[in-house]
Formats: structure tokens, sequence, C-alpha cells
């Protein structure tokens, strides 16, 4: 890094010298300045493109170089310095600005960098103007103390145009001349020649006398198509080059004291060169980078929509975009794929793609519709569509509303998706969470028995106790009303128990819902309460009071529950009876999240199958099937919870889960996470 | 009041143990409710005919455990078991422990009262011969040391010559201690005794020995 550094230096130091001689050839016979100075512009590109740390390297190197190529001179040694320190001070001046504002590399091709560029050469060179030494001395050498503003504008002029003429030469050929050479092959190479031929042809008719066609000043502007070619065709490279080109060729000629700028080039005034130059850079800069801009917008937007299309097709994806107003919907072909539809123009009417949808859902699919047009600007729904192969094709549209002025719907626009794997994948795994709940409703074996049987024996033992009681010659009122209540009661509470097992049985997919834990475990405890009788295990309760709700499935979070509980059950079997003891507790946890634990005093798990216990088929018992924690655990994950299991210091083992704890920020989370997958 | 019979319901249940004592109170007897064996156990019962309904499964003691504990008792009381899950294996437990009967809920009225008609017949019976036993028992504790040597040696089946002899005493003697026996054992004859003595003899000794409680 350093080395490249001191290369740079060194080349800067030769370029440098060789920029202060040919600075000084171009001086005015009896003029203080030259018509323009490009060691200036040399030292400004070198700023420009190196860090500002390194900046007093180059103002130090600029001293000897300076002396160096200006010591056959008739300056005294403290006005050389002066010159010096007018140099660091333009060009310090104009990179600080600069850098003010753009912290990146520097090129010319967004308006907005030029403008940077082009106001900070100009205040910098301006300022700098009045402390030019010839400016100062005016003023001390005249009587009345007036300044010499000839001195300043000559010095500006100079300053200005070696900063905007050169200086984006120097920078844009040291950045680019490798790139430009690695990718130019002979074809693209054929332009810029033709470009250059044409300018150097326009140039020598236009500066030169010897071309014959004599002095005629219009021709100055024959140049000009060339300049706009390479402002269009080459941005703001190909403009300060031909720029460049131009300069040179103008003031080869005037130097030869030929040419249109001839009458004014005299020992006074070099101005209207000048000012021919700055009109074309002022011109012709903002125009190339203006173009370059446009075209750089235009290629990423290419490139955007070729990113997007690509995007799609590889998700299978087809958009679609609906006009409100005409109810016709212009869709992609992947889309038209995925009905199975062709299409005049891409066009179709709501119509025709409505009878494509399954019947079954095509309400849904309206009221889906309506309710985005009216309400919100999201919309997504999941339906199926009509298809001639083996089962139904799922669609996932997602779309967005766009509005006009007035805040009503113009545009519906979107995507399709086919999503049947996925809903196949959903339906296994329902069929296989609903056959191990089964399965594990099918080992609570005396859970109808103590659920159903109790409540209706109660029932008729009181209706027979009551017909009795009716038989009787005082039939006593009071009770009888008394045993009517507690039939009713128990009616109420078998009833309970249906629905408690009914829901237990049915197949349904998971719903979140805000849920009170101990609640859920208490109802579970209800369910499981005949085997633990039957089995003779103690369940013993530890709620902790006042937990916050948890978001989930009641149904499937008693299926863990019963599950862990059932083990509990297996685990203890052997143990003597007064310590058959299970412990459910429920907590806390230092995170916050809800946890709830199963302890069991049995023989504990096998510490090397203890990493495998939540795996699929895995099981220790004879007769399992090593679904039911692996199921647990499948349906504790997608609670957003976690479940574990580990072995107690007092025997037995422990099996924990935890969920986070119900809140609508979480619930926001969540659905734009479903969202997500969807896609 | 002290004819009624006393019928024991010992069930877990709240609602069960309200809906059954209803049931029996109105079919004419008197219904204890108890919710735990142990509260069984703890609570005072007399001495009137009755019987135990008990449910099988319950936290704590269970059922069968109540039936073990109650067969060390002095009068075992007649159990029908209650059960809402029924399984043959512990039926046939309870059955050879001694159960009269083995009821699956929900019970019916009829089987309800069939099973505690045949338990309180049980019941009575056992009380017969428990008070039969226990008369005989009084009767032979009446008995002075030398009666029971003769009582003794007559229901061996030796003769008032032969005990005379063992005992060192006048045969006349042996007669009137044989006739003493007989009367204080209510005996009509030396077939009855020996029937009583049967009877008192597999705890025969023993009985002797536990007078001081027994008495």
């Amino acid at each position: 890094m350093a080395r490249d550094y001191y290369l740079t230096l060194i080349a800067f130091g030769v370029a440098y010298y060789f920029a202060v001689l040919l600075g000084k050839a171009l001086y005015f016979p009896s003029s203080t300045f030259a018509i323009i100075w490009p060691s200036n512009a040399i030292l400004l590109a070198a700023l420009l493109m190196t860090e500002r740390r390194w900046w007093k390297f180059f103002f130090l190197a600029v001293v000897p170089m300076h002396l160096a190529a200006m010591a056959p001179s008739h300056y005294p040694l403290w006005r050389i310095f002066w010159q010096i320190a007018i140099n660091v001070s333009v060009t310090g001046g104009t990179a600080g600005l600069v850098r003010l504002v753009i912290k990146g590399p520097l090129d010319f091709d967004s308006l907005w960098q030029w403008c940077c560029f082009t106001v900070a050469g100009a205040t910098a060179t301006c300022l700098v103007g009045f402390i030019l030494p010839g400016f100062v001395l005016s003023i001390l050498q005249s009587k009345t103390g007036a300044p010499d503003w000839t001195v300043w504008r000559q010095g500006v002029l100079s300053n200005i145009s070696a900063i905007f003429l050169f200086t984006p030469v120097v920078i844009l050929w040291v950045t680019r001349a490798k790139a430009w050479f690695c990718a130019m092959s002979w074809r693209h190479l054929l332009e810029p020649c033709l470009l250059a031929i044409g300018l150097i042809t326009s140039g020598l008719l236009a500066f030169s006398e010897r071309s014959g066609v004599g002095l005629v000043p219009a021709l100055v502007f024959l140049p000009l198509p060339f300049l706009i070619w390479a402002a269009f065709r080459f941005g703001s490279a190909g403009v300060s080059n031909a720029l460049f080109g131009v300069m040179v060729l103008s003031l080869f000629g005037a130097m030869r004291g030929e040419g249109p700028f001839v009458n004014s080039f005299s020992a006074t005034n070099a101005l209207s060169m000048q000012l021919y130059w700055l009109v074309l850079y002022f011109t012709l800069m903002p125009v190339a980078a203006l173009v370059r801009e446009r075209v750089l917008a235009q290629t990423a937007a290419h490139r955007d929509e070729e990113r997007l299309r690509l995007a799609l097709a590889a998700a299978a994806m087809g958009t679609w975009d609906w006009d409100v107003a005409s109810d016709k919907i212009t869709w992609s072909a992947e889309s038209q794929r995925l009905f199975g539809m062709t299409s005049v123009n891409n066009v179709v009417t709501r119509e025709s793609l409505m009878s494509h949808i399954h019947p079954d859902d095509a309400n849904a699919v309206l009221m889906a519709m309506k309710h985005a047009l009216n309400r919100k600007t999201y919309y997504e729904q999941e339906f199926r569509i009509r298809s001639a192969g083996t089962g139904p094709r799922w669609i996932s549209v997602r779309g967005e509303v766009l509005r006009d002025e007035a805040n009503k719907p113009k545009r519906m626009i979107g995507v399709f998706l086919e999503i049947s794997d996925r809903k196949r994948a959903e339906e296994a795994r329902q069929n296989l969470v609903h056959a191990s709940r089964l399965a594990v409703v099918g080992e609570l074996t005396a859970m109808v028995a103590h659920e159903i049987n109790q409540p209706l024996g109660a029932i008729l033992n009181n209706a027979e106790a009551a017909e009795i009681l009716l038989d009787s010659p005082q039939a006593p009122v009071g009770e009888i009303r008394q045993i009517l209540a507690d039939i009713r009661k128990d009616d109420v509470r078998a009833s309970e128990a249906i629905r408690r097992i009914r829901s237990l049985l049915q197949k349904r997919p998971m719903e979140m819902h805000r849920l009170d834990l101990n609640e859920t475990i208490a109802d579970v405890l209800q369910l499981a309460a005949g085997d633990a009788l039957r089995r003779r295990v103690q369940i013993v309760k530890q709620f902790a009071p006042e937990l916050p709700a948890v978001r989930g499935d009641r149904v499937h979070l008693q299926q863990v529950l019963l599950n862990l509980l059932l083990n509990g059950m297996d685990a203890v079997a052997g143990v003597p009876e007064p310590k058959r003891q299970l412990v459910i507790s429920t907590s806390r946890n230092v995170i916050g999240d809800l946890q709830v634990a199963v302890a069991d005093c049995g023989h504990g798990i096998a510490q090397d199958k203890l990493p495998q216990i939540f795996e699929l088929f895995f099981t220790t018992k004879r007769d399992g099937m090593g679904l039911g924690l692996s199921i647990a655990q499948s349906i504790i994950e997608s609670h957003h919870g976690r479940i574990w299991a580990e072995n107690n210091n007092l025997g037995g083992a422990t099996f924990s889960f935890s969920l986070p704890p119900y809140s609508n920020r979480l619930a926001d989370e969540l659905t734009s996470e479903k969202h997500g997958a969807i896609v | 009041m002290t004819s009624k019979a006393v019928i024991h319901i010992i069930d877990d249940e709240e609602t069960i143990r309200t809906s059954m004592s209803r049931v029996l109170n109105a079919s004419g007897y008197e219904a204890r409710a108890y919710p735990t064996a142990g509260e069984f156990l703890m609570a005072s019962i007399g001495d009137e005919p009755g019987c135990i309904l008990l449910d099988v499964r319950m936290p704590g003691p269970s059922g069968l455990d109540l039936q073990q504990a109650l067969a060390k008792r002095e009068r075992p009381m007649p159990i029908i078991f209650m059960t809402g899950y029924g399984d043959i294996p512990m039926s046939v437990n309870a059955m050879k422990a001694g159960a009269v009967d083995f009821l699956t809920k929900p019970v019916k009225r009829t089987a309800l009262l069939l099973a505690i008609e045949s338990a309180l017949a049980r019941d009575s019976q056992t009380r017969n011969h428990r008070d039969q036993m226990r008369h005989w028992q009084e009767c032979f504790n009446s008995l002075t040391a030398r009666e029971r040597q003769v009582f003794e040696r007559v229901v061996a089946g030796k003769l008032n010559k032969q005990i005379a002899a063992e005992l060192g005493t006048a045969e006349r003697t042996v007669k009137a201690h044989r006739a003493q026996v007989m009367e204080k054992m209510s005996a009509g004859s030396l077939a009855e005794l020996v029937h009583i003595s049967d009877r008192l003899n597999p705890i025969g000794s023993a009985a002797a020995q536990q007078r001081p409680e027994a008495g």
C-alpha cells in the first residue's frame, strides 16, 4: 500500500515537473500568466484520487519539482514560493470542498458530481485569485490602491481552464484506462477512432489556416457535432477527452499564429479562447452526465426487470394485474400455465378466470378480493383450481391494491404461486398428528369410563331415587327438586366430558388462540384422571398463579401434555405405590417464557438415548411407535416454543416445554411469517 | 331405627355418594357415605346389620386395600364392589377375597338392591353364626377348671371311670361335673356337646388364652 503511494508520488512528481514546463511554454510573451496552467490540474487530480492524509506528501513533493522546473527563471525565489503557495491553495481548496460533499471515488458520470466539482473549482479559484502575486503587487504598486482586475481575471481563467479541462481527463485516464483497454475489442474501437478522426479533422479545419479554407470564425463550431457525439455515446469520459483534443488543437493553432483566436491572441488577452473552452465545458459536460445517468438508470431498471423475471420463473410464480375499471386481468405466461389457460394478448376477463377456480373456493376468493378493495390494501388467499389431473391443485395468490388520488381502487397487482406440494405435505402432517392423537386418546382406556360413567351413574341413581320418592304418600318436593338440580348438573358434566373428548378426536388444522395454560392443563388432567386412578398414579399439580396467556392451539397442546403424562405414567409403573407420583408444574422462566414440566420418579432415560428421544420412530417402549414425542416437538416448535428432556438428580426424568407469552407483537410477527412461508 | 340395615357407601365421587344414598334411603335402608377408605376405618361402626358398597378405584387406599384391612376384623362386613371400569382380573381378585358382588357403574337400582339383599343375608348368617359362637364361648368360659377338665375328656370319648381315674376323683363326682357341664353348655346330648366342642376347637385353646380380651 505504502509502496504504491511512493510510486504514485514519484510518478506525480515527474508529471508535475513536465506540466510546469508545459505551462511555462504557454506563457504569453509579456504576461504573468500562462493561458492554461496544467501543473495545478495534475496536482488536483492527484489529491482527488488519494485519501486526505496523503495530501501533505503531494504538497511537499510540489516544492522541489516546482523549483526545479522554474529554475532558469527571471523570477526571484520568493515569487516562486508564492506561486507554489497559490497552487497549493487552489488545488487544496478545490479538493477539500469536493471532499466535503463527495466521499467516494469521483467520476463525472452524475450531474451532482459534476456540479460539486465545478462549483468547488470555481469557488477556490476565484478566492485564491485575490492573493495572486500579480494582483497583490498591482495593488501595492498602484498609487490609488486600485487593484488590477485584469490580472485577477487572467489568473482565475488560467487556473479554471486547467482545472476544468485537464483534471477530469487525468482522473478518468488514471482510473479507467485499464478498464477501457481490457474491455475494448477492435469492433468497439472503431467508433472512438472514427470520432477521433472526425474531431481532429474538424479541429484542423477550424483552428488552422493551412487547410485552405481560410479564416472563417464560424468554423469554431465545426468540432461541435463530434463533441455532442462524444457526449451521447461516451459520456463524460468521451467529452472530457474530446474537449482536451479541441483545446490542444486550438492552442496549437493559436501558438502558431493561426486560427480564429489569433486576433485576440495578444499579449494581454487570451480571453476568447478560454471562454470558448469553458462554454463548451459548461454545455457538454452536464449533457454527458445526464445522458450517462439516464443510461445507467435504464440499465439498472433492465437488470432489475431481468432479475425479477428470473426470480419469478425460478419460483414458478406468475404475475397478474387487474384493472378494476375494465375488470380485465393482464397476466404472465407462467400464470396462464398455472391455470392451464391461454389468452389473447395475455389479457383475460375476471369471469373466465373465476370460472377456473374450484366452485367451493370461488366465493371465498371473491369475498377476499372485495374485502381487499374496500378495507385494506393487502390481499392474500389460497384456493384450488379445477384441473383435469389427479387431486386438487392449490394456488396461493397475493396482491396489493393500488389506489388513485381519490383513494379509489384503480388496480390490483400480485402473483400466483402453486402450493399443491406444500398443501399435500401439510395434509400428511395433519393426518400424522391426528393419528398420533388418536393413539394417545386410545391409550386413555379409563377415560370414558371415568368421565362419562360417573355422571351417568349419578344421574341414574338420582332418577331412581326420585321415582321412589314420588311413589311415597307424601312426596318430599324439596328433595325431589334438589335431585333434579343434581341430575342437571351431572348431565352438564357428562356433556362437557364428551365435548372434551370429541375435540381431541377431531381432525383439524392448527388454530392459534389466546390460551390460559393452567386451564388447558387442568382440562387434560381431568381427562387423564381415570387412568391415573386405574394405574394408581398420583398426579401432583404445582401451578404458578397468575401466569400470562400463551398463543396456541388448545387441542394440539393438550395432545402434547397427554403424551407427556402417559409417558410419565408408563415410567412410574414399576415404582411402589405411595411413591408412584407425577409432578406437573407451570412456571415462568428467566426470559419470561411460560414453562411446563412433567417430572416422574421412574428409572430415568439412559444418557446415550437422551439426544435421540425426540427423533421420529425412536422409542424405548416395547410396543411404541416413536411418534408421540417427535410430534410433540413439531407441535411445540410450531408454537415457537422449545421442548426438552433431562434426568432428575433424585431419579426419574423431567420433560419440559416452554412457550412465549401471548403478545400482539408476536401475533403480528407470526402472521407475517405465515405470509412469508407462502411465497 | 335399629331394625334398618346400614349400608356404608365408600366412594370418592360426591355425586355418586349423594345419589346412591338417596336411592338406598328411599328403599328403606340407612345409608352412610364416606369419601375415603380411611374415613370409613376411622368411623365407629355399630353392631347393626349392614354391608359395604365400595368403589374400587379411589385415590389413596383403594377398595381392595380396604377389603384386606377389613378381613382381619372380628366381624367382616360383606362387601359389594362398584367400578366404573371393570376388568376381569380385578373382579376375580375381589371375589376370591370374599366380595359378595361386583357391580359396574352405572348401577341399576334392581341390581343394586338384589346385591344388597344377598349381602345382608350373608351378613345375618355371619352374625347368627358369630352370636352362636359367642354364646358357646361364654358358656365354656363359665365352666370351672375341674369342669373343663371333665369336658375335654368327655368329648374325647372317655368313660366316667377312666376320667375319674385320670383326675384321681370318685366316679360319682365326675358324673356330677359332667351333668354340670351339660347344663352350662346347654347341650342336650353327648353328640351335641361334641359338635359344640368341634366348633369351638379350632380356636379352642386359643379362645381360652384370648379370654381376657374376648371377655
